[in-house]
């Protein structure tokens, strides 16, 4: 990808309370929603107008420096044809579809599944007051991916989605939308990028995973967006009884990032493994608050967030694992690890435990570290050059994590664009 | 024609410091000899192996180190390496995330691009590719039958978690692989118990067979690595001096008496 800084263009400024009924009735009619998807919106625009923006005051934006991003030009500047993302998916195996399975794109499911959309979209797992960009995110959202699976349908195969935008674009609003019934089985891989355009544009996604008893997912998604972009993202999973989450995350783009991923262990004896690689370069910012919430008993949460960083890069790493009261037999870790290649760079970690139970047990660990002068040595000491043993020890950081992606290919890419950073 | 390899006068010192370890070492091995070199704790034989690996904490403050006509301490580490010289580490470092097997191509590609690269006039050809993986394969796995390991060893992580007796047999079968002109062991018998010795010796008497070229410099404090490993010239070290050279019986002379009939008296007034 390259690392051409965008020449950002300045245009009339507009309030973000200016956004309007008349204005979302437009975008909805323009893109030929049913009524209750425009009620939806409607609803999603009174939250949105009632939440007060982010600032630096708050405890979750205190680090970060979003003052170049311009949000209200974006939002007066947003139109049904500057909202467009380039949506693909794998074809489900043959026979797949007869057993009830659903994989289609959002537009399609709110008009075919509008029972299944009005009952999930946005109402049990992310909902509309959880953040601001979550509801930004309800009144334009238009483009995604649902994939529904019946209980007791396993499918072995890895589902693939690759999310585009093209370097004129203005925004985009992708929602994924995961539903698994009881015993349900499925791998969902995405990935999310667009060239580096000319103005400043913004993505706004959410994420929602609900696991019925005894299902299994992994999810991956990997964003590798231009560095013109602001990706906000709100990432929840719901996980029941005895069900196991695999959720792997991976940044490589943008200008700017601020994820909150949030899984919560609803049902007992569920397991979720949550696992993050991330790569910050030139001046990117990337953030991530991750939310393990032990809800039911005997479940357990295993976090590890790996990051690199060089040059002006800054990332910040928040997590924070919740017991609730009664969340007895609870096992949860989390760990951060970054990796600085410059020292010019900035990495900050923050492990946060809030138990309410006394029959618990939950451990973390963060560390910032550099590449050191032995393991250079003894590499070099093979005949391999200084930048091959930097990209080596890189490589060799991310490798756990990566290991933890169920597609070869997804795991080269990956490694690939990770050696590109490392120049 | 000067010498193959030849340490000449060699003066080094720990980085940053006005620690002087090695003080006017000198030295010459010629094509297929074994030679030892033995000393007490602190003598200065594991700097010695680092400054001539080129470790950035040893600084050479005088003389020189030729190899095939070249003064190697003008190069980096991985020139050096590239040219022909190993050294097994007493102390293998762990690379976490890198398996052996990875780390092996990535090192015999590095040799195979900068060879190519010498060739075409100091650039890289775009056409040159690296060791076909079924040759690289073949060869990883005599490799490990010769060290009598698990082949699912070269899917380690490298060192990363190894015994001790697997790290040695680690820095040996990277020997192999690599295919060294002149190879380095240091205290390559700490941390070996009898077993893991033999088949570790035994690596580097099967490697020393196959090329009869291979200069061999051992350096180790205690005779018992020499009785599977036998040298035909050993150097006693102490001080950072080379105190006395000799055949194969000085070390068991050295194990008899130890070293200090070797030291100079000390001056009471």
């Amino acid at each position: 990808m390259a690392v051409a800084q965008p020449v950002l263009k300045p245009a009339p400024v507009v309030r973000a309370g200016d956004l309007n009924r008349e204005f979302v009735e437009a975008y909805s009619a323009a893109l030929g929603d049913p009524a209750w998807m425009l009620a939806r919106r409607l609803e999603a625009l009174r939250v949105f107008r009632d939440t007060p923006a982010p600032n630096r005051h708050d405890e979750l934006w205190r680090r970060v420096d979003l003052s170049a991003f311009k949000l209200d030009l974006i939002l007066s500047g947003i139109t049904p044809a500057n909202t467009i993302l380039d949506v693909k998916r794998s074809r489900l195996p043959a026979g797949i579809s007869q057993q009830g399975v659903i994989f289609t794109s959002l537009e399609s499911a709110i008009k075919k599944h509008p029972r299944l959309l009005d009952e999930w979209l946005m109402t049990q797992c992310v909902k509309l007051n959880d953040a601001f960009y979550a509801a930004l995110h309800g009144v334009f959202v238009r483009h995604g991916t649902v994939l529904y699976v019946p209980a007791g349908v396993r499918l072995d195969k890895p589902l693939r989605v690759t999310t585009r935008m093209a370097a004129d674009q203005l925004a985009g609003f992708n929602h994924t939308l995961v539903v698994l019934g009881e015993g349900a089985k499925a791998t969902l891989i995405e990935d999310f990028a667009s060239p580096t355009g000319p103005h400043q544009a913004m993505y706004s996604g959410v994420v929602e995973i609900m696991l019925g008893n005894g299902a299994e997912l992994d999810y991956v998604s990997i964003q590798d967006w231009g560095r013109n972009v602001y990706n906000f993202s709100t990432e929840r999973a719901k996980v029941g009884e005895e069900a196991t989450l695999h959720w792997v995350i991976g940044g490589l783009g943008s200008k700017f990032t601020k994820s909150l991923i949030e899984a919560d262990l609803v049902g007992p004896r569920g397991t979720t493994l949550l696992s993050g690689v991330y790569f910050a370069d030139t001046r990117q910012q990337l953030h991530y608050d991750t939310q393990q919430n032990h809800i039911a008993a005997a479940c357990k949460s295993d976090l590890l967030y790996k990051a690199a960083l060089r040059d002006e890069a800054r990332t910040v790493w928040r997590g924070n694992i919740r017991v609730f009261p009664g969340a007895q037999k609870t096992d949860a870790y989390q760990a951060n690890r970054n990796l600085q290649l410059s020292a010019r760079s900035r990495a900050d970690s923050i492990p946060g435990l809030e138990i309410e139970a006394d029959d618990v047990r939950c451990t973390h660990g963060s560390t910032v570290g550099t590449i050191e002068d032995e393991p250079m040595f003894y590499l070099r000491s093979r005949g391999v050059s200084a930048t091959e043993a930097r990209r080596l020890i890189v490589e060799g950081f991310f490798a756990p994590v990566i290991e933890r992606i169920p597609l070869a290919e997804t795991r080269n890419r990956l490694i690939e664009e990770i050696g590109k950073k490392i120049g | 024609m000067g010498t193959w390899f030849e340490i000449r006068d060699l003066h080094v010192k720990i980085a940053d410091t006005d620690r002087e370890i090695l003080k006017g070492l000198s030295l010459t091995i010629n094509p297929g000899e074994i030679h030892a070199i033995m000393g007490p704790n602190g003598s200065g034989k594991s700097t010695l192996a680092y400054a001539l690996m080129g470790h950035p904490g040893y600084e050479v403050t005088g003389g020189e180190v030729i190899f095939k006509g070249q003064n190697i301490l003008e190069m980096e580490a991985d020139e050096r390496s590239r040219a022909g010289i190993f050294l097994a580490f007493q102390y293998p470092v762990a690379i976490p995330g890198v398996t052996v097997a990875n780390f092996l191509r990535t090192a015999i590609n590095a040799r195979i691009k900068a060879e190519a690269a010498a060739k075409n006039g100091g650039v890289l050809p775009p056409d040159v590719r690296g060791v076909p993986i079924p040759v690289f394969t073949k060869q990883l796995r005599e490799a490990l039958q010769m060290l009598k390991v698990d082949q699912s060893f070269a899917g380690r992580y490298l060192n990363d978690g190894f015994s001790g007796g697997e790290k040695k047999r680690a820095e040996i079968l990277q020997m192999a692989m690599l295919k060294p002109e002149l190879a380095i062991l240091d205290e390559t018998d700490s941390g070996l118990d009898i077993d893991a010795l033999r088949i570790v010796s035994e690596g580097v008497n099967t490697l020393h067979r196959s090329n009869p070229q291979m200069g061999v410099l051992v350096i180790t404090h205690y005779q018992r690595l020499l009785n599977y490993i036998k040298p035909q010239f050993v150097h006693v070290l102490i001080d950072g001096r080379i105190v006395e050279s000799g055949g194969p019986e000085l070390a068991l002379h050295l194990e008899e008496k130890g070293y200090d009939w070797l030291k100079e008296p000390e001056l009471v007034d």
